[in-house]
């Protein structure tokens, strides 16, 4: 029986609230999901972590973007760093809950069927950063996510192997 | 509970890892605490460190040399068999845990974490070991 699809941006959205409440000890939430490219096309961030998604049948990316001010205080609350601008830290910072969200999202993805490897984030600083980058035959899910410090965006890409 | 005076190395690629780890330490009250980027730097500084160290929390997931790479070389010398090492991992799965409690891990703590879960295992780890 093949495992249902529904399964991974369940799991991912409850990796993203869980990586918040627990790592960050902060309420977060999905304000909206969405399915349009063209919005994403809207969408600018100050820093963009990805890791690539790998399994037998499917190929993707999951990426989070955050504006300069929740990324700033997002370190703040993780590390105690009071930090002014943005910088390589920072960078960190969004790797390693990017690294979280999906690790945690990755076991009970696979518990249901799926077999996606482990994968070490990237991540990319500057300002007005544009995720709408995927291939287009990609099926694209995003999260708009609010927070106590601010809103940031998670983008799930999923695509079929060849 | 581990004593204070515990020399503790945290190993982590991600610098914002190893700073959640070592503020938790610091507020548990210890205060010789080191750190190292990968499990090739940890290694090196264990091979190297006077006095030696006391207890490692080291991520899995890392470039050069993982976690368990680093463990299973740690238990294959000597010098290290008894020392306690702790590793961190959001690479959760039931077949992974066991990997590592065979290949020698006193403890394992799955991120996300809170303070007093890190807390929390590490006093688990303390009682295990009997010190």
């Amino acid at each position: 029986m093949n495992p249902n699809l529904e399964t991974i941006p369940k799991e991912i959205e409850k990796g993203i609230v869980d990586t918040l409440s627990i790592q960050l000890s902060m309420k977060a939430g999905i304000a909206r999901r969405g399915m349009s490219r063209e919005q994403l096309l809207t969408k600018n961030f100050d820093c963009m972590s990805s890791v690539s998604l790998n399994s037998t049948k499917y190929l993707g990316t999951l990426s989070i973007g955050f504006p300069e001010t929740t990324l700033l205080l997002m370190n703040e609350k993780l590390t105690g760093e009071k930090l002014t601008g943005l910088c390589t830290e920072c960078g960190d910072a969004s790797g390693e809950i990017l690294n979280i969200i999906y690790a945690s999202a990755r076991k009970r993805i696979n518990e249901s069927g799926f077999d996606f490897l482990p994968a070490l984030p990237t991540t990319v600083i500057g300002k007005g950063l544009n995720p709408a980058g995927s291939n287009p035959s990609d099926i694209v899910l995003y999260y708009e996510c609010e927070s106590e410090v601010g809103p940031f965006l998670v983008i799930l890409s999923l695509r079929v192997k060849p | 509970m581990f004593k204070p005076e515990t020399r503790i190395l945290v190993i982590d690629d991600m610098s914002t890892m190893r700073k959640i780890v070592i503020k938790s330490l610091r507020e548990m009250g210890f205060a010789d605490i080191h750190e190292a980027a990968d499990g090739k730097q940890g290694w090196e500084f264990l091979d190297t460190s006077t006095p030696a160290i006391d207890l490692v929390i080291s991520d899995w997931n890392m470039p050069n040399c993982t976690g368990l790479e680093l463990l299973k070389k740690v238990r294959g010398d000597s010098r290290f068999a008894k020392l306690p090492f702790v590793l961190l991992t959001a690479e959760a799965e039931a077949s992974q845990v066991a990997e590592a409690i065979k290949s020698g891990a006193n403890n394992y703590i799955i991120k996300p974490f809170t303070p007093d879960g890190l807390k929390e295992k590490l006093e688990q780890t303390h009682k295990r070991l009997g010190a």
